[in-house]
């Protein structure tokens, strides 16, 4: 039983740290391994809002989401742009813009800027109790963990089967051009796809983060953890991510409580090898099927 | 459309040369001033106790006058270098680079601080007896093979001091408050966890060994990836295990989620190790309570707060709160304010910048200092750690009690007795 439900929750933490990563790629073709990034940015900016500024914590949430989409917007619009169809300028590119957010969260002196050091950082959970569901005793903040998780992929869901933008993005997902060819903006959708993106990953990150410490390093673990996904369930694709989630969340948790929890790691990377010898392409992906059609 | 490119370039190489002349690049007039270099990783915590420390020496001395060598007194100047030691990717040899060039354009006479990671501070050994510079190690670097390897080749090492511990002096004290925990409680059961890192690990084990010996059982161990984000696992073991104790041994950020699941789970075992969020002076108010009678080593004596180790130890704390409106994180802070003390008093002592005479001085040292009386080992230049501060240096254990962090060991220093935690009562 504390397999089954910690499973189930360390599973939705992989839905959330990979969602965002995963509808930008699969919109836009775009690696954006800035996601990890802006991530821990939210994280920060959130802290900054709550205790320096004295703001209330939704409104700190709100306005941090809204900062963090319009943040992503802009990186398309005024870094990626310029580079898309240069698939190792964008990767590239992106992870600079990465390594200047998270490297500039931790440097000190500049106009007194002591830099976000240490452990001190964290954000309050939504509701401070426990619960015990068939014996496993757990805290609420996980189980929010899984309803948020739970109402993104019911939300992305309708928003693309339901909305006319969330139409579009299908569209480009399924063929760029053609859906050009249908008058959508590629580029528009690239700088829609990347705010909303940001914002499942601020999402992600005040779910998640009150659960521990807000720190730079947490970015690189979230930028792997969503290539992780993403490689194993097939870049793009929104179904084969949350497959992967869901094989890798209970993956580590069936370690963990059979008294490996060291070989998380291996098992984890393990798993992304045996599925790509089999799959190359993504339990979900296309792209090797493609180019061996074409 | 080349004349503004030339013209350019002229400006841009006047304005470089200008800011080198002016700006102290290496024009510096090392007779003013008394030079100490100051090697930090200031993206981790470590690397930052250890620098706001150093400045707050430096402003002490020279608002006293400064160092009195040979009748003259000098200002100590700090050169503070990022050697970046504890940021991911960054390997051993860009921080001896570093290091050597602060060493080589600096003309320190000095250089203390960090790295903090071992085998950083491992690799410096040669260097700094190659350009022979008077260092003292004074953040982190805590495995035994550094004085090993110093007292190995004394002569050749001669150059290096440390004043920060290791984890032979915090593993014994861990042994001393098991003791008291079992005498006390009358607890024998032990669970054993660390991150899966090689100090870690060694720290876990070496505990585990004194344990057994002082009659402990121990009723489980684990392991876990640096970086974890759900323990629950562990706490199911711990509890089902019947442990009384968890010591637990971790130095990532990371494991205050694990803290919070010991207290959210309500784990019947005392929480007792190295856990990095427990230092922080805000441990109580960040975590929501929830570190409540944690036990956690506090590093190098001196950072807590009502602590009179010595007579100069509150003097140190008042100061640093009032400099920084903070409270002194446990590792670095005191060992590093030590170091600028020690090394003013070795070259007062030494009356010359002469390295060989400023070594000699550190060697015959023996001064009342923060965290107790300093006295380096004369076989491998390690500074002594004990129980007692009137004889040696001390390391300080804490326990999170009624939202503040209280000194439960050395027995000499300790304020307050060891609590269990509320659900164990």
């Amino acid at each position: 039983m504390d397999i089954l439900i910690y499973g189930l929750v360390n599973s939705f933490i992989y839905v959330l740290m990979a969602a965002g990563f995963t509808l930008v790629y699969g919109v836009s073709r775009l690696p954006n391994f800035a996601h990890g990034a802006l991530y821990v940015l939210t994280g920060f900016l959130v802290w900054t809002f709550v205790n320096s500024a004295g703001l209330n914590y939704f409104v700190s949430i709100l306005i941090t989401v809204v900062i963090v989409a319009l943040l992503g917007a802009f990186l398309y619009r005024f870094v990626l742009m310029r580079v898309r169809g240069m698939p190792v300028s964008e990767i590239i590119v992106s992870f600079a813009v990465a390594l200047i957010i998270l490297e500039g969260l931790r440097l000190q002196g500049i106009g007194g800027f002591k830099g976000f050091i240490g452990s001190s950082y964290t954000l309050p959970t939504f509701i401070d109790r426990t619960v015990s569901i068939a014996g496993v005793v757990i805290d609420a903040q996980r189980l929010l963990i899984v309803g948020i998780g739970l109402a993104i992929v019911i939300f992305m869901w309708i928003f693309t089967r339901r909305q006319k933008i969330g139409l579009a993005f299908r569209g480009m997902a399924q063929d760029e051009h053609a859906a050009m060819m249908l008058g959508i903006d590629s580029d528009l959708m690239a700088v829609l796809a990347l705010a909303v993106g940001s914002s499942l990953a601020a999402i992600a990150a005040v779910a998640i983060y009150p659960l521990g410490q807000v720190t730079a390093e947490t970015g690189y673990h979230v930028l792997n953890a969503a290539l992780a996904v993403c490689i194993v369930g097939g870049l793009g694709s929104w179904m084969g991510a949350i497959l992967a989630s869901f094989i890798f969340g209970y993956a580590t948790t069936f370690a963990s409580f059979m008294g490996a929890a060291k070989y998380q790691d291996v098992i984890l990377f393990g798993l992304i090898v045996l599925v790509l010898i089999i799959r190359p392409s993504g339990l979900f992906g296309r792209q090797k099927e493609l180019e061996e059609r074409v | 459309m080349k004349r503004p490119v030339v013209l350019l370039i002229v400006v841009l190489v006047l304005t470089s040369s200008l800011i080198i002349v002016f700006g102290g690049g290496c024009g510096e007039n090392k007779e003013e001033a008394l030079v100490i270099g100051i090697t930090v990783g200031r993206a981790a915590v470590y690397g930052q106790n250890s620098e706001l420390s150093a400045i707050l020496a430096a402003e002490e001395i020279n608002n006293a006058g400064g160092v009195n060598i040979g009748g003259k007194s000098y200002p100590i100047k700090l050169e503070i270098v990022d050697t970046r030691d504890e940021e991911p990717g960054v390997p051993t040899s860009d921080v001896l680079l570093t290091v050597e060039k602060l060493l080589l354009e600096k003309k320190v006479d000095a250089v203390t601080g960090g790295p903090s990671m071992s085998e950083c501070s491992m690799a410096l050994l040669d260097l700094y007896a190659k350009h022979k510079v008077p260092n003292i190690v004074a953040s982190g670097t805590w495995t035994p093979a550094w004085s090993k390897k110093v007292g190995e080749d004394l002569e050749k090492y001669k150059y290096s001091f440390r004043l920060s511990g290791h984890v032979g002096y915090w593993a014994s004290d861990a042994a001393a408050i098991l003791d008291q925990i079992k005498e006390k409680f009358n607890f024998d059961k032990l669970y054993v966890s660390s991150s899966d890192a090689a100090h870690t690990v060694a720290a876990a084990k070496a505990i585990k060994e004194l344990a057994v010996e002082r009659g402990w059982q121990v009723v489980g161990e684990e392991t876990h990836p640096m970086g974890s984000t759900d323990y629950a696992a562990l706490m199911r073991d711990c509890t089902n295990s019947g442990a009384q104790v968890l010591f637990w041994w971790d130095c990532k950020p990371e494991v205050g989620i694990g803290i919070k699941q010991w207290h959210d789970m309500q784990v019947p075992a005392i929480l007792f190790g190295f856990l990095n969020p427990l230092d922080e002076a805000t441990a109580w108010t960040s975590m929501d309570g929830k570190v409540v009678s944690a036990i956690q080593f506090n590093g190098e004596g001196g950072c807590l707060p009502d602590s009179n180790l010595t007579p100069i130890t509150k003097d140190f704390f008042d100061a640093f709160v009032a400099k920084y409106d903070d409270e002194p994180r446990g590792c670095g802070n005191v060992p590093t304010y030590t170091a600028l003390y020690a090394l003013k008093e070795a070259f007062e002592k030494a009356g010359s910048r002469d390295a060989d005479k400023v070594v000699a001085a550190l060697e015959e040292m023996e001064m009342v200092t923060t965290g107790g009386l300093l006295k380096f080992d004369p076989t491998n230049h390690q500074a002594l750690y004990g129980t007692d501060p009137d004889e040696a240096l001390v390391g300080q254990w804490l326990q999170w009690q009624d939202g503040k962090r209280v000194c439960i060991y050395p027995p000499t220093a300790a304020l307050a007795e060891i609590e269990l935690p509320p659900w164990m009562q």
